[in-house]
C-alpha cells in the first residue's frame, strides 16, 4: 500500500511527516530513535503502550558472555543502553574473570521497571524525538518497479497516517505473536502485552520473506515464598567499571551496595514432573511450529537434550529493589500452569514459592534476514531498515547493537550519505550483522564470544577505541567526549610506552613481589613492561618498584596492562585481521554470471547468485559456499582482471 | 573461456611433441588447419567438429592461408566437462622437430586460439571443478618428479590421504576448542578441572601429530629434491670417467690433463628407482691458478651439501693428499672408491684404507670403469645411503612439498604455544586464539582455509603447457 492508498481507506487522516519514522520501542527501536533524534533528524517513536517502553520481558539482566561488550560497543557508538542500565543496575559481575582478557564480561541485575522508566525519561527529553503510543499495521511504500519498493512512512490501527522518509522496524516479538502454555494459546504478545497485527502481512505483501520463531520465559515468584537457605549465595562485585564509557570516565563506580543472586539444582522430582508430562509440552506435540533457541533452551529441551546431565542449574534473581519478584533464569518452559507448579514446588527452597507470574512460549513473525544489506536497510524496500528480534536475533543487546547501526543508517539514508558499516573486525556488533545478513539463522541468533574471529581485539574494555570515532563520525558523539577519548588513550600510549623504557635491577622489593607469585627474580635489569609480560605479574603490583608512576584510573591501566601482556597475541590478531580485509577488498562484480562457473558446487552457485554477495570475503561466509568455492571465485576473478593472463 | 594451446612435452628433441588447446568451439576453430585422412570411426570425409570425444582422427595441418601442408598429425577429441580442463579440447600429436612445433601453433594463434598462460590448463580445470587446490598441488609434483618413487608419491597424495590425516588432526582441535567455548560461553556451567585436562590431552595428541607428519618432510624430499652425490678425487682420479660412465654420453671433457673439471658438473638419473644427481667437481689439490682454485672450493661446499661422497682413489694416489681432503668431510656420507683397478693396485692401499678406518670410513670398493668391473658396487651405495637418510616406501604418508612441511610446523608451533598459555594461566581466550591460528595453517593444506597468495602461489609454479 502506498500512501496515497493508505489515505483513500476510510477514516484515514494525515498524522504528520517525519524525517525517520520508528516502529517500536524495545531495545533496538529506542537506540534507533535516540541515534535518529541526536544526528538530527525529525523523528518518530511508535511503541504499543508507552509504559512497556524498553521493557525487558525476560531476564531482569543486562549483560553476559558477548552480549557485555556488546552494551559497551553501543555506549562507544553512542547509545543510551550502557547508560540507563548503570543508573538500574542493583548487582554487578565481571564474567570470565580467569580466562583471559578478551572474554571478561561485565552483567548486571536490572531494576527492571526502573530501566522502563528511566529509558522513556531519558528519550522524551531528547530534541527531535516523539513519543507516540500506537500500533502501526502497515508500512507505506511506493513501488518502484522490478519487485523494489521504496518506504514512505506508516499507517496506524486508527488510520493514522505518518509520512517518513526511512522507517527502522523493531517490532520484536510482537508480530502476529501467541503465546503458548501447554495446551492453552492465546494470542497476545510477551508480559500480557498487546501483539501486532497487519504489520508482517504488509511486508509480506512487498515481497520480504516472512518466517517464524519461537522463544520463552520463565515463572517469577515472590520473594517471601522462598526459603532462601537451602540456595546458594551469589553476590555482586563492586570492582566493576560502568558500562557507559562517559561514567568511567567520569570517575564513577557500580554501587557498593548491592542486590544478591541465588542458584539450586533440579531434583529427581523435577525430572519426573518433566517427563510425565512431555506429551504435553507444545515442542513435542507439534503445536509449535516456529524454531527456538539452541543457545536459550526450555528446561524440559535440555532434559531431552542432554540424557547424561540429571541436573541442571537454576538461578534466581531479583526483578528489581521495589518488588519481591524473582526470575527463574533457566528455568523455561511451555509445559502447562499446572504442570509448570509441580516443576517449580520441586525445586529446593522453592516448596512453597507463590507463583507471581507463569512462564510461556511464545511464537512470533520475523523476516527473512539475508534480504538485508550490512547496512540493515532493505534490499527489496529501499528506505526501510529494521533491527533487533525481527531480523532473527534473541537478547536485549543484541537488539540494541543492531538498533544503532539501523538508526545510523537510516539518518545517514535521509542525510543522502553512505552507509556506515561495522566489519567483523571492528566490534561484535559487526559479526552479527554480517552473520546474520550473509549467513541468516534458522534460529533466534545469541551473540557468543566464539562467533567472533578477533575475539581478542574485541574486548569489552577496548570498545572505545574500536567505535568511538565511527560514532563521532555519524555524529552521535559531542565533542567534550571525543577529546575525552582522545585524551584517555594519549594517556594509555604514554604510560605504555614509559613502561617499555623503565627498567629495575632484582631490588629487594621486586625479589618479594615476584617470589610471592612463585616467579624467578630476574638476574639484571629488566623493563617494568617485560616484568608486566610474565604469567601472574599485574600492573598494580609493581606499584613498589614504579617510582615515577602517576596515579592513573583504573580505565587506562587496564588497557595498558592488556596492551603489553598480549602484545604478541594482539599482533597475531592484527595479521589476521590484515588478510580478512583484503579479501574485503576484493570486489565481486555484480554481473557475474556464477550458473556458468562450472567449477563451483551447485548449491554454491544457487546461493551467490541468489545473494549476490559485494566481496570475496562476505562470498566466503554465506553457509553453503565452501572455502572450495571461494578458492574458484578467486582464481576466476584473476583471469577476468588478467585477461587469460593468469 | 576463449580456446587457449600449447606445446605440452617437454621443449627439448623428441620423436613425437603433443600440442593441447581448449576452450569452448576449439574444434571448430581448428578445423580449417585440419584436414581430416581418416577418423578412428573409419570416416574419411569428416570436419573436426564433428568428432565426438575421445574420439581422434590422422589428418594433414595445413597452414589454411597458404593452403601448405605443416606436418601429418594425429588429433584426439574430448568434449566438455571429460576432459583435464573440463571444457572442449583437443590434442595434436605432431612430429618433435622445434619448426613442426611452431608453425602448428602459429597457425592455431592466427585461428584464433591465443597462448595459454602457465599453468593455465590445471587453473581452468580447477575453475572448472575437475580438481581441488591439493590435488593442484599434486599435478605439480607428478609434473615435476623424474623418478618412479616419486610419481608414486604423489598419486598417494593426489588420493588425499595426507589431508585425511591432517583432517583427522583437526577433529582433535576442534574437539579441544568446542571444550574451551563451552568453559567461555557458559561459565556457570562447564569450568572444571576434567575439563581443564582433557583439554590439554587433545592439544597434546595433535601436536604430536603435526610434529610426526612435519617430520616426514625430510624423506618425502629426497623423492622430489632428489639424492645428492657428489663425485670427490685428486685431479686425474677418474671423476669424469666415472661421470660420463654414469650418464651415458660425454658429459665433461675427459683428458689426463690434471685439473680439466674447473666447474662442478651435475646431471639427473635414477638409480634403482631413486632420482640421483650426481656432481662431478674439481680434483681436490693446492692449486696457484685462481679460476681452478675455486672449483676447488665448489667441490669441497658440493661434498658439504650432498647425501652422499664418493671419493675416488687412484692408483698413484700419495697419502698425504688423501690424509688432507678426508679431514674436510663428513665421514659417515663418505663411500671410497678406488678406481683404475685395471691399472693396478695402489701400492699404499693398506695405509689408505687404515687412515680411512681411522676416520671411520669403512665402505670400500675396487672399481674399473674400463672393464665396468665392481660398477654395480657404485649403485649399492646410493641405495644403502638413501634407505639410511630415510628412503621410504611411496605408500608411506609423506609431505612433499616444502610449503606443506613449513605449514605443519608453524601449527605444531603453536600448539607447543599454546600448552605454555595453559601452564602459565595467561588465558583460554588466548590459547582458543593461538589453536585457530594453528588450524589456519593446517587449512591450508587441506583446502579449508582460502588464502589468495597460496593460490597464485601453486599456480605460477606451474610451466606453460600444464
Amino acid at each position: 500500500m502506498d500512501i496515497n492508498e493508505a489515505l483513500k481507506t476510510e477514516h484515514a487522516y494525515e498524522a504528520g511527516e517525519y524525517d525517520v519514522a520508528v516502529v517500536g520501542a524495545g531495545h533496538a527501536g529506542c537506540e534507533a530513535a535516540h541515534a535518529c533524534a541526536v544526528m538530527g533528524l525529525k523523528t518518530i517513536l511508535f511503541t504499543l503502550h508507552l509504559d512497556s517502553l524498553a521493557n525487558l520481558p525476560c531476564n531482569p539482566s543486562i549483560g553476559g558472555t558477548a552480549k557485555g561488550q556488546i552494551v559497551r560497543e553501543v555506549d562507544a557508538l553512542g547509545g543510551v543502553m550502557g547508560k540507563v542500565a548503570d543508573e538500574c543496575l542493583i548487582q554487578m559481575r565481571m564474567l570470565n574473570r580467569t580466562k583471559g582478557p578478551a572474554v571478561h564480561s561485565p552483567r548486571a541485575q536490572m531494576d527492571r521497571s526502573k530501566y522502563s522508566v528511566a529509558m522513556k525519561n531519558l528519550l522524551e527529553n531528547t530534541p527531535n524525538l516523539d513519543l507516540r503510543q500506537a500500533h502501526i499495521t502497515a508500512l507505506l511504500a511506493s513501488d518502484e518497479g522490478d519487485g523494489k519498493y521504496k518506504a514512505a512512512g506508516v499507517m496506524t490501527e486508527s488510520k493514522a497516517v505518518y509520512r517518513a522518509k526511512a522507517v527502522v522496524i523493531c517490532s520484536g516479538t510482537y508480530m502476529e505473536s501467541r503465546t503458548i502454555r501447554g495446551e492453552v494459546i492465546i494470542e497476545s504478545g510477551p508480559d500480557g502485552l498487546p501483539r501486532s497485527t497487519g504489520l508482517s502481512k504488509s511486508l509480506a505483501e512487498l515481497g520480504i520473506p516472512v518466517l517464524r520463531f519461537k522463544t520463552g520465559t520463565p515463572v517469577r515468584v515472590n520473594a517471601n515464598s522462598i526459603d532462601f537457605s537451602k540456595m546458594q549465595i551469589q553476590e555482586g562485585e563492586t570492582d566493576c567499571p560502568p558500562f557507559s564509557f562517559d561514567n568511567e570516565m567520569q570517575g564513577r563506580t557500580v554501587p557498593s551496595e548491592q542486590t544478591p543472586c541465588y542458584s539450586v539444582w533440579t531434583t529427581d522430582e523435577t525430572r519426573e514432573v518433566i517427563f510425565d508430562n512431555m506429551d504435553r509440552s507444545p515442542l513435542y506435540s507439534g503445536v509449535i511450529k516456529g524454531t527456538g533457541p539452541r543457545y536459550c533452551p526450555s528446561i524440559e529441551d535440555k532434559f531431552v537434550k542432554f540424557k547424561d546431565k540429571t541436573r541442571h542449574q537454576i538461578f534466581i534473581e531479583p526483578m528489581g529493589s521495589n518488588t519481591k519478584e524473582m526470575y527463574l533464569q533457566g528455568f523455561s518452559t511451555s509445559l502447562p500452569e499446572e504442570v509448570q507448579i509441580r516443576m517449580v514446588h520441586s525445586l529446593p527452597g522453592l516448596e512453597n514459592a507463590m507463583i507471581q507470574r507463569s512462564a510461556y512460549a511464545i511464537e512470533y513473525d520475523l523476516i527473512e534476514p539475508t534480504t538485508l544489506k550490512s547496512s540493515l536497510e532493505s534490499k527489496i524496500v529501499s528506505g526501510l531498515f529494521t533491527a533487533g528480534q525481527i531480523n532473527g536475533s534473541s537478547g536485549y543487546e543484541e537488539a540494541a547493537g543492531q538498533g544503532i547501526v539501523a538508526g545510523i543508517n537510516a539518518g545517514r539514508y535521509v542525510q543522502g550519505k553512505d552507509a556506515i558499516i561495522i566489519d567483523r573486525s571492528q566490534g561484535y556488533i559487526g559479526v552479527l550483522v554480517d552473520d546474520l545478513v550473509t549467513k541468516g539463522t534458522n534460529e533466534p541468533y545469541r551473540m557468543m564470544t566464539s562467533r567472533a574471529e578477533y575475539r581478542l581485539f574485541l574486548r569489552y574494555d577496548n570498545a572505545d577505541k574500536r567505535l568511538t570515532p565511527i560514532g563521532y563520525e555519524a555524529g552521535l558523539i559531542s565533542d567534550e567526549r571525543y577529546d575525552a577519548f582522545k585524551n584517555k588513550y594519549e594517556w594509555v600510549e604514554n604510560e605504555r610506552d614509559r613502561l617499555g623504557r623503565t627498567y629495575t635491577g632484582p631490588t629487594p622489593e621486586l625479589v618479594e613481589i615476584l617470589e610471592g607469585i612463585g616467579q624467578v627474580p630476574p638476574s639484571s635489569g629488566v623493563s617494568l613492561a617485560e616484568l608486566i609480560r610474565r604469567p601472574g605479574v599485574t600492573y598494580d603490583m609493581l606499584a613498589p618498584v614504579d617510582k615515577d608512576r602517576v596515579p592513573l584510573s583504573s580505565d587506562i591501566t587496564r588497557e595498558v596492562e592488556t596492551d603489553i601482556k598480549y602484545e604478541g597475541y594482539l599482533k597475531l590478531e592484527e595479521e589476521k585481521i590484515n588478510k580478512f580485509s583484503k579479501l574485503e577488498k576484493k570486489v565481486l562484480p555484480s554481473d557475474i554470471d556464477y550458473s556458468k562457473i562450472s567449477g563451483l558446487r551447485l548449491e554454491a552457485r544457487q546461493k551467490l547468485d541468489s545473494m549476490k554477495p559485494v566481496s570475496l570475503g562476505q562470498a566466503s561466509r554465506i553457509s553453503g559456499v565452501s572455502p572450495a568455492d571461494i578458492s574458484v571465485l578467486l582464481v576466476y576473478l584473476e583471469t577476468l582482471k588478467g585477461d587469460g593472463n593468469v | 573461456m576463449e580456446p587457449f594451446c600449447a606445446l605440452s612435452t617437454p621443449a627439448g628433441l623428441s620423436g613425437i611433441a603433443v600440442i593441447r588447446a581448449s576452450g569452448e568451439g576449439v574444434s571448430l576453430k581448428a578445423s580449417k588447419a585440419v584436414k581430416i585422412l581418416r577418423t578412428t570411426g573409419g570416416r574419411t570425409d569428416a570436419a573436426l567438429e564433428s568428432l565426438g570425444g575421445y574420439e581422434s582422427c590422422y589428418a594433414r595441418f595445413i597452414d589454411p592461408s597458404t593452403g601448405n601442408t605443416v606436418d601429418d598429425v594425429v588429433v584426439t577429441v574430448f568434449k566438455a566437462p571429460h576432459s583435464y580442463t573440463g571444457e572442449d579440447m583437443i590434442e595434436i600429436s605432431c612430429h618433435g622437430g622445434q619448426a613442426v612445433r611452431q608453425e602448428i601453433l602459429r597457425v592455431l594463434y592466427s585461428l584464433g586460439i591465443r597462448p595459454a598462460a602457465p599453468g593455465e590448463f590445471t587453473k581452468t580445470a580447477f575453475i572448472n571443478g575437475k580438481m581441488d587446490l591439493t590435488e593442484a598441488e599434486a599435478v605439480m609434483n607428478v609434473i615435476s618428479a623424474d623418478s618412479s618413487r616419486a610419481l608414486e608419491a604423489s598419486n598417494t597424495q593426489l588420493m588425499g590421504r595426507l589431508k585425511e590425516r591432517i583432517t583427522k588432526t583437526e577433529d582433535t582441535l576442534y574437539e579441544a576448542l568446542s571444550a574451551i567455548e563451552m568453559m567461555i560461553e557458559f561459565p556457570e556451567h562447564d569450568d572444571t578441572p576434567e575439563n581443564t585436562k582433557r583439554i590439554e590431552d587433545l592439544i597434546a595428541a595433535a601436536k604430536g601429530e603435526l610434529i610426526s607428519l612435519a617430520g616426514s618432510f625430510g624423506r618425502g624430499r629426497l623423492l622430489t629434491e632428489r639424492m645428492k652425490v657428489a663425485i670427490l678425487g685428486l685431479p686425474n682420479s677418474g671423476k669424469s670417467t666415472l661421470l660420463n660412465f654414469l650418464a651415458g654420453f660425454d658429459r665433461a671433457i675427459v683428458t689426463d690433463v690434471p685439473g680439466t673439471t674447473r666447474d662442478t658438473l651435475e646431471f639427473n638419473t635414477e638409480v634403482e628407482g631413486i632420482p640421483v644427481t650426481f656432481v662431478d667437481t674439481a680434483g681436490i689439490r693446492e692449486t696457484d691458478d685462481r679460476i681452478e682454485a675455486m672449483g676447488v672450493k665448489l667441490a669441497i661446499t658440493a661434498a658439504a651439501e650432498a647425501d652422499l661422497v664418493l671419493y675416488l682413489i687412484a692408483p698413484e694416489a700419495p697419502l698425504e693428499s688423501i690424509k688432507e681432503t678426508v679431514s674436510e668431510l663428513d665421514a659417515s656420507k663418505v663411500r671410497v672408491l678406488f678406481t683404475k683397478s685395471d691399472a693396478g693396485e695402489n701400492p699404499l692401499k693398506d695405509q689408505i684404507e687404515e687412515e680411512l678406518r681411522s676416520k671411520g670410513i669403512t665402505d670400500t670398493a675396487s672399481v674399473s670403469v674400463k672393464e665396468e668391473t665392481n660398477t654395480e658396487l657404485i649403485a649399492q651405495f646410493v641405495k644403502d645411503a638413501y634407505e639410511k637418510a630415510g628412503g621410504i616406501n611411496a605408500s608411506d604418508i609423506t609431505v612433499l612439498s616444502a610449503r606443506h612441511a613449513d605449514l605443519l610446523r608453524s601449527a605444531a608451533g603453536k600448539l607447543v604455544e599454546a600448552e605454555a598459555i595453559l601452564r602459565d594461566g595467561l588465558g583460554v581466550d588466548v590459547c582458543s586464539q593461538v589453536i585457530r591460528a594453528a588450524l589456519d595453517d593446517s587449512g591450508q593444506i587441506t583446502g579449508r582455509v582460502v588464502s589468495d597468495e597460496l593460490v597464485e602461489n601453486i599456480f605460477s609454479r606451474f610451466c606453460i603447457g600444464k
